[in-house]
């Protein structure tokens, strides 16, 4: 069992895609309305959704609704979190387990 | 997980982890200490281990070379102790010949313990020099290439089952 804040589980997946970190670049500069984050990327509508849904999940942004647009903001507290250094050595002790885990599976795989 | 922890724990300054895994602990131990099973998962893609030099006795070199994003990092450590399929205790405190190391920043202790059933308890102590020491470690832009996790792991996992 993983003895960490389940948070960080979460924020680190949503860091670990480089569409999310350029959305989260540009929502460093102020709030930004949904569509003006999807055009640079050239996705569909629905995958950039997904995205600002992880994002979201995760904390690293909030959004509302006024009329017909939606509005995304920075949380940038979440960010600070996972600044902490003890979180961030924690972080690399879990992913380098979690890739060791799967490592080992998949040796013992090809064993059997 | 309180039986893992060092008897002068400092929250602080030592990280705990215990996970039980479904591999048995010779699997584990194997994949800690040799060069073959030690490069693919150390670091996170696409960062990637291009030398790794493991003498596993007191006192013989943990060595490896990670590049990330181009950077090239070197690593040098020492093991402190060896047991084999149960124990292992490496730093980055000394390099081989017990020549101090200019920036030494911590300790970890791996246990690995049978459950049985091909399980093992895997427990990783990190215990740190100081928060500054850490800090600068971050500050060096580690931190980045760490941080891509579960979904690249997965893949990579998934890619080598499939060949």
């Amino acid at each position: 069992m993983a003895k960490h804040d389940p948070n960080l589980d979460l924020i680190f997946q949503a860091l670990s895609d480089p569409t999310r970190r350029a959305m989260l670049a540009r929502l460093a500069t102020g709030p930004v309305p949904v569509s003006e984050l999807a055009r640079p990327t050239g996705l569909a509508l629905p995958t950039v959704m997904r995205h600002l849904s992880v994002l979201e999940e995760a904390a690293l942004i909030r959004s509302s609704k006024t009329g017909r647009t939606r509005m995304c903001f920075a949380n940038p507290d979440t960010m600070a979190a996972t600044r902490d250094w003890m979180d961030q050595q924690r972080a690399i002790w879990e992913a380098r387990t979690d890739r060791l885990e799967a490592y080992v599976a998949t040796l013992l795989e090809k064993e059997s | 997980m309180s039986a893992a922890l060092p008897h002068d724990y400092d929250p602080d300054l030592d990280l705990v982890l215990t996970r039980d895994i479904s591999a048995p602990r010779e699997v584990l131990y194997m994949c800690w200490t040799t060069p073959e099973h030690l490069m693919p998962w150390f670091v996170p893609a696409p960062h990637r281990v291009t030398a790794c030099t493991i003498d596993l006795r007191p006192g013989g070199a943990s060595k490896s070379t990670f590049d990330v994003d181009g950077m090239i990092m070197e690593n040098n450590g020492v093991y402190l102790e060896v047991i084999p399929n149960e124990k292992l205790v490496f730093t980055d405190t000394y390099s081989e010949g017990w020549k101090p190391n200019p920036e030494p920043f911590m300790t970890a202790i791996l246990t690995f313990e049978d459950l049985g059933n091909g399980k093992t308890r895997y427990t990783a102590v990190a215990r740190h020099r100081s928060k500054e020491a850490a800090k600068s470690h971050a500050d060096m832009g580690f931190f980045d290439g760490w941080g891509t996790v579960a979904t690249q792991l997965e893949a990579y996992a998934q890619g080598l089952a499939g060949k």
